[in-house]
């Protein structure tokens, strides 16, 4: 095939120049471990401050398992700065002002006798509405906390009616046993945010963090820098089709890709991040879509090329582009973290969505299936959209360059 | 069959300029065709538009019979190797990883484009520097790369733009063997230059560019025999005359056929310059000229080129 040639030799050239450019691997190589590894690293201890918590408790009744007991039991761990409230609306008041504390703990009549007494004991947690990381981190020391109070609770109720329950009555005793009714308020998730999990979450963000800036950028900048290198020239001459000379370049952007992915993901066991079930199926679903982000990137690098005069300018303008676009765009910072009309932008985002495919998968444990549910036909239609694009508008440009060489 | 280059009315209009080539029309057959003319008479222009990386505005271009800028335009461009006159270099690789590079291009296999590259190399001097980043190649090494790279795919048509500029005068001699190697072997080498000797070393036949258009085509002996059946003496005066234009008119003297002034060199063109000789310096004395020096000249195709252009090809001059 008369096209083999060409490819082979733009990708093999491509490696080289990676090589022996030190400005291309450090934003392929370097730039992708540091960041990986600081924000890992400002999450490997993610609130190391005590969290604070507003109390206020309604409770008169009386019983040994009491509000009492649970804050008191709260400070011990020196996890939580317990703050009381002499009503619930000055808490509420507080929290509501300035979001300090950001947390409150509202014990209702009755919790007492009941928690005591083995009846369900109803417990609401206040919560700062808004979309904040370290008050998801806060929320769910504060839930985690109470889930293992409740552990505790259950297995003294259990231990107290065992004696009394006929043989084999453990096991629906235990079911029945739902001693802690906790409501959250003003929730929107109370999310597993573990050091395993953040490392991961990074690590995979960071790969199509590097998709965005390599696709923007070899798309943006292939063309002018063939022409300033005289390379255009040659080609030109050459029997080589256009569509060649495109397919070796986006194959140098794929593997670009993989580099710069495999190297976030090492990355990411650095700093402790588990990959959760690295199966062939989903190492081949995982392919799909970082092929399909470096598909989307490149495109939109091929519509930007012909705003820009030169290749540096072409890369300037690509990276002006990638970097609102990776905090923006739903991909570094998760979508619903962010303020809208972002968080709308981020959902139809195509690289949003293949980042959150990829830590369902990779991180969270989703199986390829699932992951596909997130990337629908029509998101791969417009992906496959927006390059046909680039390459039209990429020919365009080519055919105008003949005009003027 | 042989490979012929046939141009018919080829043209190129820059928005809003001047035509850089009008209406050039030509043949070239096995040999090598010499485009002679200064800066920005339409050399680079022209040979772009044979290379197939610069469409033409107007007329058409065959090469071996297929039109470049046809359906069949990329088999056509498998006959044509071309070297632009500014190198197509990727500075980060090597000399020989480039030109395993044009190879591939060229649709050679891995092994034969490496194989071709270390041949190449060592034919145009460079398989001491092949492992060497072409960003730390010199001028002159870097024009003998882009050479090889227009041979890389064993052309039928080769086309060579300034390829000796820069070039040391062995580098350059060395240059020279591998063109006639290149006729010899039977390609049609079209080549680029500004320098009348190369032309008359080198040229089987002679393109006389001027502004855009081919003014004067022969072969040197041709040329010469219709331009310049006089010789030339060549007066060299101390500093150039105040006013060129009158002091040529004071030595178009019975017999003298025309005269060229260029700063302090004048050239008068004379059918018998033994007879004319004396006469002409008499004139320059008596028109208050101090010559330093005064020869014979047979006439070169620097002559050639002033007589059917009125310019010289380092520029515009005054004169005939
Ligand atoms: N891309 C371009 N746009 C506008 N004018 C051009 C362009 N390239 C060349 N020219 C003009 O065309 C003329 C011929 O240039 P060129 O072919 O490079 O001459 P040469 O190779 O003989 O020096 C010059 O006047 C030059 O300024
Ligand atoms: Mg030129």
């Amino acid at each position: 095939m008369a096209a083999k040639g060409p490819i082979t030799a733009i990708v093999l050239g491509g490696l080289k120049e990676l090589v022996r450019d030190k400005t291309s691997l450090f934003w392929i190589l370097v730039f992708p471990v540091i960041m990986v590894l600081i924000s890992g690293g400002l999450w490997a201890n993610p609130n190391p401050r005590p969290t604070p918590v507003g109390v206020y408790v309604d409770d008169t009744s009386s019983g040994p398992f009491n509000a009492t007991l649970v804050t008191m039991a709260m400070e011990e761990t020196g996890m939580f700065e317990i703050k009381h409230y002499d009503s619930l609306q000055s808490m509420l008041d507080d929290i509501a002002e300035d979001g300090s504390p950001p947390l409150g703990l509202y014990f209702p009549q009755g919790f007492a006798a009941n928690a005591s007494s083995g009846m369900p004991a109803s417990i609401v947690v206040y919560r700062v509405n808004v979309s904040e990381l370290w008050v998801e981190v806060d929320q769910s020391k504060l839930l985690g906390f109470l889930s293992g109070m409740e552990d505790r609770v259950r297995l003294t109720i259990l231990n107290y009616a065992l004696p009394h329950a006929p043989p084999g009555y453990r096991g629906y005793l235990e079911a029945l046993a739902d001693p802690l009714k906790t409501r959250v308020e003003e929730v929107n998730t109370a999310r597993e945010v573990s050091q395993a999990v953040i490392a991961g979450y990074m690590a995979i963000s960071m790969v199509v963090v590097e998709a965005l800036f390599i696709g923007l950028n070899v798309g943006a900048s292939m063309i002018h820098e063939e022409r300033e290198s005289g390379g255009l020239r040659a080609l030109l001459s050459s029997p080589v089709p256009s569509w060649a000379i495109l397919a070796g370049y986006t194959l140098t952007t794929m593997v670009y890709i993989a580099l710069a992915g495999l190297a976030s993901v090492a990355a990411g066991f650095l700093i402790g991040a588990e990959y959760r079930g690295l199966t062939p199926g989903i190492l081949a679903a995982s392919a799909v879509m970082v092929v399909l982000a470096g598909l989307f990137t490149m495109g939109l690098g091929l519509l930007l090329a012909p705003l820009a005069r030169s290749a540096k300018g072409a890369n300037g303008l690509a990276t002006a582009i990638a970097f609102p676009l990776m905090f923006l765009g739903g991909i570094w910072i998760p979508a619903w973290m962010l303020p809208e009309p972002f968080r709308t932008f981020a959902h139809y985002f195509p690289l949003s969505r293949l980042s959150d495919a990829l830590k369902l998968m990779i991180v969270y444990g989703g199986t390829p299936l699932e992951a596909l549910s997130m990337t629908p036909p029509v998101l791969v239609v417009a992906i496959i959209a927006v390059y046909a694009v680039g390459t039209i508008t990429y020919r365009r440009m080519l055919s105008m360059m003949v005009e003027k060489a | 069959m042989e490979c012929v280059v046939e141009v018919e009315g080829a043209e190129k209009r820059y928005p809003g300029g001047v035509a850089a080539v009008n209406n050039v029309s030509l043949t070239a057959g096995r040999g090598i065709h010499v485009f002679l003319g200064p800066n920005g008479s339409g050399k680079s222009t022209l040979l772009s538009m044979i290379a197939g990386v610069l469409k033409p505005s107007a007329g058409r271009i065959t090469v071996c019979g297929k039109d470049l800028w046809g359906p069949r335009g990329l088999d056509a461009r498998k006959h044509i190797g071309y070297a632009p006159q500014d190198p197509p270099l990727r500075p980060l690789l090597t000399g020989y990883e480039n030109l395993v590079r044009h190879a591939l291009f060229r649709g050679l296999s891995l092994g034969e484009a490496r194989r071709r590259a270390r041949e190449l190399l060592e034919l145009v001097g460079l398989a001491g520097a092949a492992d060497r980043k072409v960003g730390e190649y010199s001028g002159g090494m870097k024009r003998r790369l882009t050479v090889a790279i227009a041979l890389v795919g064993d052309p039928d048509v080769v086309v060579l733009d300034e390829p000796s500029t820069g070039l040391d005068p062995t580098a350059r001699r060395e240059l020279w063997d591998i063109v006639v190697r290149l006729r010899e072997e039977g390609r049609v080498v079209l080549l680029a230059t500004h320098y009348a000797d190369e032309a008359e070393a080198l040229a089987s036949k002679v393109y006389i560019m001027h502004r855009g258009v081919v003014a004067a085509q022969g072969t040197v002996a041709e040329l010469k025999e219709r331009y310049t059946p006089v010789s030339v003496i060549l007066v060299e005066a101390k500093e150039a005359p105040p006013n060129p234009e009158e002091a040529r008119s004071s030595l178009m003297l019975p017999g003298v056929e025309d005269v060229v002034v260029e700063g302090p060199v004048f050239r008068v063109y004379a059918a018998r310059p033994n007879v004319v000789a004396p006469r002409v310096l008499e004139a320059m004395v008596g028109y208050g000229v101090e010559v330093r020096e005064l020869r014979i000249l047979e006439p070169s195709l620097e002559d050639v080129y002033f007589k059917v252009t009125g310019t010289t090809l380092r520029g515009e001059g005054v004169g005939g």
